[in-house]
């Protein structure tokens, strides 16, 4: 078939039909797997008897040569212009025919396939009678299908080598690399000010028990020093256009106010009066308003807080390389890419919404999340690696954490089980018990989630140097008001007994939500979020990686929590999708399409609101626009408009309803 | 031009309005409010207003043999109208649909009298656009948080079906009713195409696509059905028929009702229906009566219910019930002038001939410039089950709102 | 409505004609699965092979059932697996208002339904037609569909 170059401008598709249709029909025998049971002879008879049916035969086997030759005949004899085929289904052997055809110069649209045996001789084995008069119907639904088919042109459109990674943690820099190693130019794009994501706040990453700094430096040098990623920091996206294969976005890029002479020397952050909390360390430790987020953060360079700056300018005189100025300005770069991953993670879950728990409360400062925790275990920790109480700096004597805080409720937080928080709980708790053999760790849980290899034996690993299990949500996290101790109170479910539980610090294990943020950011792509507020993929088990948008691509927590396993495979793969295309060079789309009458529409937006690849937009005079590489020919918009003015090509209300009638006519009408 | 109007059953209201025929010495214009007994003598045009009932067909045989051309002039007789919702209970108002060749019908409730004068001409009337083309609201492109019986008047810019309240607009041509102009969403009265009410069940259920629906674990094929249960769905849309098929029931190509009737034709009209729609389908109805009918059926319930009603909502309606007095009057004496003068008076407050403006508590739109709208602007009430009447009227309702029992005095019609 | 009696022969015989609106994911793929597995069903089903399930409006099923059909369904993917992302869920919205509107005219809501299948379990589609086909037995039963007046 004729594939047609790069023909984007806006045309009916339509091939206008002055020939009137010449259908062929072909009955299969399938060996006696059809004609066993349908009486085919009386098939094909029937369908010579309809408008337009030129020629109807019935054969052995229509998918062998000879099959497919009398197809080719009639066309080549008969002027047959559309062909029903009356045998398998459409997966089987559709192709097969419709294929033949094309080769006779036929688009291979005109072609219906009609199953008379998956749909009819093989599950109606034992009435002949009845299967007979089905296929009957089957085959005048097709004939009726066949009259109006259409041509349907194939479209090449020729894809931007390049990509776009939305996001810089493990996710991110996963599927950068692995696009750039596949010598695709990648534009990395991450709002904070250095790499990395939550993976370099951790402390040590189960099941393994490694040191996260160490298996991500590889790769974050690796993308920060990689000839075809272009890395933007303290970056966002601010729109994006386009549909696959082609996208224009369009990135603002707040400056750093230090040029990339910097030499990372610290002299200028030691100098600096201001202090503020560090947020990467999650306010465990404090900051200066010039500063470098962590010492291996990556880039190097020192980034300034102009928010926190007094604009002393101490650092610009005493920087030894002059690389500090403060007239720096935002700036918006225009890219064009071919595929884009979003990788922008998750957000750990806010607890102050739990009253009961009293997080973040004045008073409270010793019930604090995983992460804070993970933070103070770290090596580079203000605390230096000790577990110190927030309230008054001293070794906790009994610790409790409280699992599925903002997972599994269905009053408050989310409704699904994060399904990372027990490991981490677990291995926190074992770090913790390791560290400390004389206090308490006590872990209240609703269920202990550990499946997959090695997550059991971290489980019993815990349990071995004697962290406690509780079985129980805890109710409330009480202060006894003279001795100002904290108190968990949970009931233990397994022995049914009612627990107060003293706890020098209570730790909330809080779920992986999603990103700040996400909803700009989703509204700009363009593509759908699941009601938990992820971006939603395409496929839960087919396609987790695509997202409702053909070309936009997920990768790791930003599809739905995730551990870093879960994360770096999902990433890889978001990788090899995006590549795919661009590698190729280009795409092929048939323009199975819905067009638009104008005359009829009344601008009323419905299809925009149920086209889920967002394929339909609206122009500045109010009508909807279909793009008509971004559609996925579902026919969605179709029942939804009231003015019957959007029409998918062959689907149309038209042919629909004549395969209707032939279908369902027949049926005895009771007096 | 002699032009003969015959006015069968049911509301008066387009059959009136043929009075402004007369505005134009160019026809000759004859009334027959009572054509079972017209005797047939041959004339040029006949004009039928009104609904059909199969007893009714031999007389319109009559006329149609007597005449040039047959004009259904309004949607009772065209589709049935508002009249043909007691087929929902096993009526059986007939619509001319069939019987008569299209461009020989005006559609509309009440039907425009320019279209009836080009249907007389034999001229096709202009392309109309669509409703919503002339609508201020403007759509949004989201699905549904909610769906809404009664909204506050707050937005004026959103299209009503993104606020949750459904409007047959996107279905309709412009008319110069215009509903919408008055805080009132369209029913559908001059649908642009066939199924209209289908059509906008489909629009309107893709629009509510997030809206919680029961389903349900098929035993059988085990996986998730749809279920049968009442869900948020549909217990916010309790009339389906009555809002979706106010005026195409007939034409639709659904199946004829068979809920048993409980009264008479106008009663079964009214049965199902819910409460806050009232004062529109009274105001559709009532023919040269209908401010009264409609104000007895707002009134009762706000007496009731002890809703407040303002000085400011009592003077105008008021003055809307002088106003009926004397378009009777107008009407009795066949004079064309006064009736156009009162009908623009009552346009000035109701909105229109449909009486959109009325609403409970006062009125949906600004009626003069110079007014306070906050002193007779309308709110959203709270439906309270029970029964309600007032003179000749007396209706009940369920906790949904929804009219289950009413009886109506013919006479007020 | 009138009590005559339905004798089970009469439903047998009465069931002619059914049009299943299947999607070209799940739903085609459950079908023909069934078929490969020689599973059996009713031969009234006849299937009519869509985009998706999002693609069918009440008008295309008021069509199948104006021309003769006794019962119509939607076969579509599972919730939430629906390869458009929500084509399922947005018909069943529909066809919950096209029961809701027969049982406002005072007939049953079981000639119209929509189900979910798997495409590598043909018994979940077989099982689909099992269910839509008592559910129309149900509806004859009570005379509640548009043909059962009698
Ligand atoms: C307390 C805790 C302990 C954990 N311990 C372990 C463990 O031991 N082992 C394990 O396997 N997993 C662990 N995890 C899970 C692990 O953190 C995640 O699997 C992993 O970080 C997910 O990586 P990601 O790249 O998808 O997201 P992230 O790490 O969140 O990275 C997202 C990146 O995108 C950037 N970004 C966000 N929004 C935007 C935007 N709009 N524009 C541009 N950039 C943006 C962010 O700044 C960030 O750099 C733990 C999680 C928690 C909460
Ligand atoms: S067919 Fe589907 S993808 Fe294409 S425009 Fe319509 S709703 Fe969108
Ligand atoms: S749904 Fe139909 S009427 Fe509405 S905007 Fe789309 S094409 Fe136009
Ligand atoms: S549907 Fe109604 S409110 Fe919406 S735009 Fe049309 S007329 Fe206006």
């Amino acid at each position: 078939m004729a594939v047609k170059e790069d023909k984007m401008e806006e045309s009916k598709i339509e091939s206008e039909d002055s020939e009137e249709p010449r259908i062929g029909v072909f009955v299969c025998h399938c060996g006696h797997n059809i004609a066993g049971t349908v009486d085919v002879a009386k098939v094909a008879d029937y369908a010579r008897t309809l408008p337009n049916v030129i020629k109807a035969e019935h054969y052995m086997f229509m998918c062998s040569k000879p099959g497919v030759q009398m197809v080719k005949d009639s066309i080549r004899e008969l002027g047959v212009n559309r062909t029903v085929v009356a045998s398998c289904s459409k997966n089987q052997h559709g192709l097969t025919f419709a294929k033949a055809i094309a080769e006779e110069g036929i688009n291979k649209h005109r072609h219906q396939q009609v199953n008379v045996r998956e749909y009819c001789s093989w599950v109606h084995k034992k009435d002949e009678t009845k299967a007979t008069a089905k296929a009957l119907r089957l085959v005048e639904a097709g004939v009726n299908r066949a009259r109006k088919l259409q041509d349907v042109e194939t479209r090449r459109i020729s894809t931007t080598k390049a990509a776009l990674v939305i996001g810089g943690g493990i996710a991110g820099l996963r599927s950068a690399n692995d696009l750039a190693e596949l010598g695709i130019p990648v534009f990395l794009v991450e709002k904070n000010s250095t790499i990395g994501g939550h993976m370099t706040q951790l402390n040590k990453t189960f099941p393994t028990l490694e040191c996260p700094q160490c298996s991500i430096s590889p790769l974050t040098n690796g993308v920060a020093n990689h000839p075809l990623i272009e890395l933007y920091t303290n970056a966002q996206i601010k729109s994006v256009e386009g549909s696959l294969g082609n996208f224009e976005v369009e990135i603002e890029i707040n400056p750093r106010y230090v040029k990339d002479n910097c030499t990372s020397c610290g002299e200028c952050s030691l100098h600096c009066p201001v202090e503020v909390p560090s947020e990467w360390d999650k306010g465990m430790s404090m900051r200066n308003a010039i500063y470098k987020a962590y010492p291996q953060a990556i880039p190097a360079t020192f980034v300034r807080d102009k928010k926190a700056c007094i604009e002393c300018n101490t650092c610009i005189n005493i920087c030894p390389v002059q690389a500090i100025d403060f007239s720096m300005q935002p700036e918006t770069k225009t890219v064009k890419v071919g595929s884009i991953i979003v990788a922008v993670g998750y957000s750990e879950y806010d607890p102050t919404e739990i009253e009961p728990y009293h997080y973040g409360q004045e008073g409270y400062d010793d019930v604090i999340t995983q992460l804070k925790l993970e933070r103070m275990l770290s090596p580079t920790s203000l605390t230096n690696s000790e577990v110190l109480r927030p309230s008054d700096g001293k070794l906790p004597k009994s610790i409790v954490m409280i699992q599925c805080v903002g997972s599994r409720n269905d009053q408050v937080g989310n409704q699904y089980c994060t399904g990372v928080c027990c490991k981490f709980a677990i291995k926190n708790a074992r770090i913790v018990k390791e560290m400390y053999p004389d206090t308490d760790v006590t872990i209240c849980y609703i269920d202990i989630r550990t499946p997959g290899l090695n997550f059991e034996e971290l489980y019993k690993s815990a349990q071995e140097v004697g962290v406690r299990f509780i079985r129980g949500r805890p109710s409330e996290i009480i202060k006894d008001p003279i001795s100002g101790k904290l108190k968990v109170i949970v009931e233990d479910t397994l022995s049914m007994t009612p627990l107060q539980l003293r706890a020098d610090l209570v730790v909330l294990s809080a779920a992986m939500v999603p990103p700040e943020g996400i909803g700009p950011l989703g509204s700009k792509l363009k593509v759908l979020r699941s009601k938990e507020g992820f971006l939603k993929e395409f496929h839960i088990k087919m396609n987790p990686t695509l997202s409702s948008k053909g070309g936009i691509f997920l990768a790791g927590a930003i599809q739905g929590p995730k551990d870093i396993s879960e994360t770096v495979a999902h990433a890889g793969s978001a990788a090899a999708l995006a590549a795919a295309p661009l590698v190729k060079g280009y795409i092929e789309r048939e323009m199975l399409v819905p067009t638009i009458d104008y005359d009829l529409c009344v601008n009323c937006g419905i299809c925009k609101t149920i086209c889920s690849p967002a394929a339909i937009d609206i122009d500045e005079n109010g009508r909807p626009t279909v793009n008509k590489i971004a559609c996925r020919s579902c026919g969605m918009c179709m029942p939804s408009c009231p003015m019957k003015a959007i029409q998918l090509i062959n689907f149309t209300d038209d042919q629909l309803y004549d395969e209707i009638i032939a279908v369902s006519g027949g049926g005895a009408v009771c007096e | 031009m002699d032009v003969k109007v015959f006015q069968f059953n049911g509301c008066k209201k387009c059959f009136n309005e043929t009075l402004l025929l007369k505005e134009d010495a160019k026809y000759k214009v004859e009334f027959v409010s009572d054509p079972k007994n017209w005797k047939g003598e041959k004339g040029d045009i006949s004009v039928i207003t009104g609904y059909l009932l199969p007893s009714d067909l031999d007389h319109l045989e009559l006329i149609k043999n007597n005449s040039n051309k047959v004009i259904a002039y309004g949607d009772c007789p065209a589709t049935g109208g508002v009249f043909a919702l007691a087929n929902q209970k096993g009526h059986d108002v007939t619509p001319l649909a069939n019987l008569i060749e299209g461009s020989n019908r005006v559609h509309g409730c009440l039907g425009e009298i320019e279209e009836l004068k080009f249907a007389i001409s034999g001229i096709n009337v202009p392309k109309l656009k669509s409703l919503c083309q002339v609508c201020s609201r403007k759509a949004t492109c989201d699905y549904l948080e909610e769906i809404n019986r009664q909204i506050e008047l707050e937005d004026s810019e959103t299209c009503f079906n993104d606020l949750g309240f459904l409007c047959s607009g996107f279905i309709a041509t412009e008319c110069k009713e215009k509903c919408i102009d008055y805080n009132t969403p369209c029913r559908g009265c001059k649908p642009s195409i066939d199924r209209s009410g289908i059509r906008m069940l489909a629009m309107f259920g893709t629009l509510a696509g997030n809206i919680e629906i029961a389903t349900e674990h098929s035993v059988k094929g085990a996986t998730d059905k749809l279920g049968d249960d009442d869900d948020d769905l549909t217990d916010s849309l309790p009339d389906v028929v009555g809002n979706f098929f106010r005026f195409t029931l007939l034409t639709s190509g659904l199946p004829k009702g068979r809920i048993p009737s409980s009264g008479t034709l106008l009663e079964d009209v009214f049965i199902g229906r819910l409460i806050e729609e009232i004062p529109l389908i009274t105001g559709l109805l009532g023919g040269a009566k209908s401010i009264s009918l409609t104000l007895k059926f707002i009134e009762s319930y706000e007496d009731a219910n002890q809703i407040e009603v303002s000085e400011q909502t009592k003077k105008y309606r008021n003055e809307l019930l002088e106003l009926e007095k004397e378009l009777q009057k107008a009407i009795d004496k066949e004079d064309s002038a006064n009736y156009r003068e009162i009908t623009d008076k009552i346009r000035f407050i109701a909105g229109n001939m449909n009486l959109s403006n009325i609403f409970f508590s006062g009125f949906k739109s600004i009626i003069d410039v110079n007014d306070d709208f906050n002193e007779y602007k309308t709110h959203v009430f709270d439906v309270v089950e029970g029964t309600y009447k007032n003179g000749s009227i007396e209706y009940t309702i369920n906790p949904d709102g929804i009219i289950t029992e009413i009886k109506i005095n013919e006479k007020l019609l | 409505m009138s009590d005559c009696e339905i004798p089970d022969e009469y439903i047998q015989e009465r069931i002619q004609n059914i049009v299943v609106f299947m999607c070209n994911e799940c739903g085609q793929g459950s079908a023909n699965t069934a078929g490969v597995a020689r599973m059996s069903y009713d031969a009234a089903i006849r299937i009519i092979r869509v985009q998706c399930t999002g693609q069918v409006g009440p008008i295309q099923i008021m069509e199948a059932l104006n021309n003769g059909a006794d019962a119509v369904a939607c076969v579509g993917c599972c919730l939430g697996a629906c390869h458009f992302f929500n084509g399922n869920v947005i018909s069943m919205h529909r066809i919950k208002l096209m029961k809701k509107l027969f049982k406002e005219l005072g007939y049953s809501d079981q000639f119209v339904n929509q189900y979910t299948s798997r495409a590598a379990e043909g018994e979940t589609a077989v099982g689909d037609f099992e269910d839509i086909i008592d559910r129309l037995t149900t509806a004859i039963q009570e005379k509640g569909t548009i043909k059962d007046g009698c």
